[in-house]
């Protein structure tokens, strides 16, 4: 039960961390937005830049939350569930028979 | 004791997890030695770290040496991986199912690794982080962190996402550290929903990959091309980049292939007619490499601008002839000259076209970054670069890097997908039997009026 527990510990964390990084460049392109805007330094071309980078990160960060959450509610649950097989290789086809 | 009884299936490929099972003293010998050659790397990057630059072969006007030249060439190799592996999924080309994911883990690698050079060139690597403070989006050189970590993100999600069905079938099997199969395959059990589930995502991942791989090459050639420095101000140099980087990618991906076909004993997964095949593209790439180079130096030598021939002749019949010559050799004449041939378009053959196109394709980053800066535009007496030690061992340390990720990723992982080539077997002849059908003509019997179903209602 703990280990179940750990186990899903790690895969939030790992959302977690994978939009923290995805939140720390959509802060980031702003603030270069902020520091063009402030400094008089082609903004047009940063603003451009930034419609360009900003949606591939989303992108990507979605998709993989989509894949995490979709596999999890895509798997059997309680009788249907298929039995794990965490025990010495060989071990499952034994039981089988 | 005797092997326990598995479904057909599972026994078919058990070679797959050879890697994973076995790991003799070769293992070990091989790990050792790189890991030495890449903690001597370490050790020299430490030195260069506390004396300064002064310790590379780097001086005025050579700025950009070893360094780049790597950067360039490891990020060119990565797209091997995941553009070829996106193409040949996106066409559905039955053969890349023994081919994809090795050529995915190639660019996660290299990526890691080639994106780390420009870091390495610093004197003060300390001052990367006013980026994060006063970073300039207009600058070509932020682009590339941009675009460089976009594609790092989306091709490790990318050889992420296809590995997830075996990550389970190696829960499964009991494979130690559980925790860690347990933990990244996401409670994969083979549903419907989650097949559904998987498949969306990897279309989506494969479609974004592809204008992502390309614009990383673009954005690095742009840093060249941005200059108004003699043979790099060049309005070709973007495609002239993604093309060389395909190229030296598919010689990258045939030698891992090849290497890992005779360590791992897979010779009845990747057969010669992968090999064949991938050696067509590379012929293919080896022209286009070869007309836009022909291009790119025609056009700057017909303008006889002088400061453009300077650096021309420098390549041509200067210091950097030896290097230049070799480079069209590797690149096309040997090539042209092997694999043109059914007779001649062997395995082996195949193994030293791929390595020397590897080679000629780090010729061709010297080429490129070099001479421009050894000729420069202001007065200054031209002067040819030698990398010193530390230079050499951080390359050194590089490669080690790259096999020995390549290695443990072998360890832990099938490099060969595991359910894409059983879902192959059972499903793909069927498939593709009637993909190809329904290119063929209809039927006149079974057509009753002259319009095409498909439009029916339309």
């Amino acid at each position: 039960m703990f280990y179940r527990a750990w186990i899903r510990g790690l895969q939030f964390l790992s959302i977690l961390f994978m939009w923290l990084f995805a939140a720390a460049i959509l802060i980031f392109i702003p603030w270069l937005i902020v520091v063009a805007a402030r400094w008089n330094d082609a903004l047009n071309w940063t603003l451009a830049i930034s419609l360009v980078m900003t949606p591939v990160y989303l992108t990507v960060s979605g998709t993989l939350t989509y894949v995490f959450i979709g596999l999890r509610r895509g798997a059997p649950k309680g009788e249907d569930r298929i039995p794990k097989r965490h025990m010495e290789r060989g071990k499952l086809e034994t039981s089988q028979e | 004791m005797s092997e326990p009884h598995r479904p057909l299936a599972e026994n078919q490929d058990e070679q797959l997890y050879y890697s994973i099972d076995h790991t003799g003293p070769g293992f070990y010998l091989t790990a050792a030695v790189l890991l030495a050659v890449l903690v001597f790397g370490i050790y020299q990057y430490y030195l260069q770290f506390r004396y300064g630059l002064g310790v590379t072969g780097m001086n005025q006007p050579v700025t950009w040496g070893f360094y780049i030249i790597n950067f360039v060439f490891f990020i060119g190799i990565s797209h091997a991986g995941t553009l070829i592996s996106a193409i040949l999924r996106l066409n559905q080309a039955e053969w890349r199912r023994p081919i994809t994911r090795m050529a995915e883990v190639i660019t996660a690698i290299v990526l890691a690794i080639g994106g780390l050079h420009p870091l390495i060139d610093l004197g003060r690597p300390d001052r990367m982080l006013n980026i994060f403070k006063w970073g300039r989006l207009q600058s070509p050189l932020l682009w590339d962190v941009m675009s460089i970590t976009a594609y790092f993100a989306a091709s490790t999600v990318y050889l992420y996402v296809p590995l997830i069905p075996d990550i389970a079938k190696l829960r499964d099997r009991g494979t130690r550290p559980r925790w860690l199969y347990e933990f990244l395959s996401w409670d994969w059990q083979g549903t419907p929903r989650q097949h559904q589930v998987l498949n969306r995502a990897m279309n989506l991942l494969m479609i974004l990959v592809i204008p992502v791989a390309v614009s990383v090459h673009t954005v690095i050639s742009y840093i060249f091309a941005m200059t108004l420095e003699a043979g790099w101000h060049s309005t070709i140099f973007g495609p002239y980049f993604v093309a060389g980087a395909i190229f030296s990618g598919i010689a990258c991906l045939m030698v891992v292939m090849i290497v890992f076909r005779k360590v791992y004993h897979l010779e009845r997964y990747l057969k010669l007619v992968h090999f064949a095949n991938l050696s067509k593209l590379l012929l293919v790439m080896a022209a286009v490499w070869f007309y836009l180079t022909f291009s790119e130096y025609l056009t700057g030598f017909f303008g006889q601008e002088p400061a453009e021939l300077d650096v021309m002749m420098y390549k041509f019949t200067g210091p950097y002839a030896i290097p230049f010559w070799l480079m069209i050799f590797l690149n096309f004449v040997l090539p042209v000259a092997l694999l043109s041939s059914k007779r001649t378009r062997t395995i082996p053959s195949i193994l030293v076209v791929s390595i020397g196109i590897v080679i000629g394709m780090w010729l061709e980053r010297l080429i490129i970054v070099v001479p421009s800066l050894s000729v420069p535009y202001v007065d200054f007496p031209s002067h040819p670069y030698w990398p010193s030690l530390t230079e050499i061992s951080i390359f050194a340390a590089a490669i080690s890097a790259f096999c020995l990720g390549f290695m443990l990723f072998a360890k832990f992982f099938p490099l060969i997908s595991v359910w894409e080539i059983q879902e192959g077997r059972e499903t793909a002849v069927k498939e593709t039997s009637e993909r190809i059908a329904s290119y063929l003509p209809d039927d006149p019997e079974n057509v009753s009026s002259g319009a095409d179903p498909a439009l029916e209602g339309v």
